[in-house]
């Protein structure tokens, strides 16, 4: 099992870029001894939506809680644009939106209302809040469900009214965690969309997902975690560069793994497209089909790569 | 963040739990007037309805109607928001624990005050003989809310789970006013019941509520005791508000 390991300034042009999160060296050790997050070393640079993979008890949420002030690290450092947030956390708190995963609205107050209180909790004056909601509900597409309580709001409605808060007051970082969690498509591909309207606006974004479609369209770079250390860290390029063979070749043939002579699908991995030719001139094949890894591929073969090192 | 944010943050907090108050109108009639004025008339039916007796029941239904309002009803909200995720939306905003908390507790004395006008209001009505100090009797009020409040924001964020956090709740707001001497006299509690209520919000709560309205002297003797334990409690109450874990 080939683990490749990106960590900060693993490209050359990381140097020249400004960083919003810095990481160093970030453990986390639970009071009953679990260790979710072990010596991760990360750069969230400014404008760039980073996307955090990894199976269930990975860390991933570990991360964001410690980012978002919710945890303190057993040791290491965090640096949201040079602030500490262990040391300055309503500072802190102040350049960044989130959504929790666990988080939920007031279901009594309307739309309106909510956005207003927590825009002004944030520290905006109540006139400056007020154009705030009257900016932010037709980019979100809340009109109708303005003065609207949450509790008659789809669970979509009520993902766009989080983002609503997390955007409430410009912070430069926005801090999701499992955004699209239990949507639908529908109203995955609303938040989608409104991820990639941000990242326009030139915000930062760091966002945990099990959705690897989602990290897929979303992301400049992509993270992996398994078992709280960062596996793989790169763009979708260097994430398939990553791999070993990095071409799929499928075609039907005769095989003679099995006893018999069957025409079975049969699938081959290559390193290069060169290779990839090669058979496909040597067998003389009329009807196949030849394509890149996906992610989906890079997540697998690390995940299960890491299973098959424990025995399981 | 300055003193002009911490008081914003405290009156929004308020008031985005006076608009959740708004939504529950019918439960706090119920819960909060219906059920102690009950408990009064059936009081003054089986044990008399002499002008001292009367007054006493009229203390224990209005310190009853704030232990309903703010440590069952208040805390189990607060319990919710906790277990619902809703306290999240305040952890990750710029709110400290403390403005946290004082806005639960500014939310609970607002609640309890406008309770406590309709409950003189209705003394009138039911022929309950008052004369109130007006100050005394706000600073006992008051006192006694923010005290029951702190309980109610302490029992939230220690609850395991929803369903135990609701039932710890209910509990002790019903065990705290009845093992209080509230609508009986000290004298009349076994010797080691009395050790306890002695430790006890309601049992100066109702001490100083009687005597407030009255008109008698000592109140200053409770508000004493009130306001030492209103501070351990709030104390306790912003250091059990879990912003920040690990």
């Amino acid at each position: 099992m080939r683990i490749e390991r990106r960590g900060t300034g693993a490209f050359m042009n990381d140097r020249q870029r400004k960083t919003a999160i810095s990481i160093r060296g970030l453990i986390k050790r639970y009071p009953d001894g679990t260790v979710a997050n072990r010596g991760i070393d990360l750069d969230v640079f400014e404008g760039e939506v980073l996307s955090i993979l990894g199976p269930n008890g990975a860390g991933k949420t570990t991360l964001v809680r410690q980012i978002t002030t919710e945890l303190n690290p057993t040791s290491g450092s965090i640096k949201i644009k040079d602030v500490d947030p262990f040391l300055e956390p309503l500072k802190v708190k102040q350049l960044m939106g989130v959504i929790p995963q666990e988080g939920a609205l007031f279901s009594h107050l309307t739309v309106c209302e909510h956005l207003y209180f927590f825009g002004r909790l944030k520290g905006l004056t109540k006139n400056s809040a007020r154009a705030q909601v009257d900016r932010l509900i037709p980019l979100l597409s809340l009109e109708e469900y303005r003065d609207k309580k949450i509790k008659t709001l789809s669970g979509g409605t009520q993902r766009r009214v989080f983002i609503a808060l997390a955007l409430f007051g410009d912070p430069p970082i926005l801090v999701l965690d499992e955004p699209t969690a239990g949507l639908d498509p529908v109203a995955r591909r609303d938040v989608w969309n409104l991820v990639n309207e941000v990242k326009r606006w030139g915000r930062t974004v760091i966002l945990t997902t099990h959705y690897l479609e989602e990290a897929e369209l979303l992301s400049d770079r992509i993270g992996i975690l398994q078992r709280g250390e960062l596996k793989r860290l790169g763009t979708l390029e260097d994430l398939y560069r990553s791999m070993p063979k990095t071409y799929r070749l499928v075609y039907n043939g005769v095989s003679t793994a099995t006893a018999g002579v069957r025409n079975e699908r049969i699938v081959y991995d290559a390193a290069d497209f060169d290779a990839v030719k090669k058979i496909i001139e040597e067998r003389a094949l009329t009807e196949y089909s030849v394509r890149r890894v996906s992610l989906e591929d890079v997540y697998l073969e690390l995940i299960d790569g890491e299973r098959k090192d424990d025995g399981a | 963040m300055g003193l002009k944010k911490t008081i914003s943050d405290i009156s929004i907090i308020a008031r985005i739990y006076y608009l959740q108050f708004r939504d529950q109108l019918g439960k706090y009639l119920f819960s909060g007037l219906l059920i102690p004025l009950a408990s009064f008339l059936m009081a003054s039916a089986t044990a008399g309805s002499e002008p001292p007796q009367q007054l006493r029941f009229f203390t224990g239904a209005l310190l009853l109607s704030f232990s309903i309002l703010t440590i069952m009803w208040l805390g189990s909200i607060l319990i919710e928001d906790r277990f619902y995720g809703r306290l999240k939306l305040f952890i990750t905003a710029p709110v400290s624990p403390a403005s946290y908390v004082l806005g639960v507790l500014f939310y609970a004395n607002v609640l309890g005050l406008a309770t406590s006008l309709g409950f003189f209001l209705g003394a009138q009505i039911l022929s309950v003989p008052v004369r109130p100090q007006i100050l005394e009797l706000f600073l006992v009020v008051f006192l006694t809310l923010t005290t029951f409040a702190g309980i109610g924001v302490v029992l939230s964020q220690y609850a395991g789970t929803l369903q135990a956090g609701g039932v710890l709740a209910d509990a002790v707001s019903i065990i705290l006013i009845f093992l209080s001497p509230v609508y009986y006299s000290m004298e009349t509690l076994p010797k080691s019941m009395q050790v306890l209520a002695a430790f006890l919000p309601p049992t100066y709560a109702a001490d100083g509520i009687s005597k407030g309205l009255t008109g008698k002297t000592g109140v200053g003797e409770d508000i004493l005791v009130l306001f030492i334990m209103s501070v351990i409690t709030l104390t306790v109450a912003v250091r059990s508000v879990r912003w920040k874990e690990g």
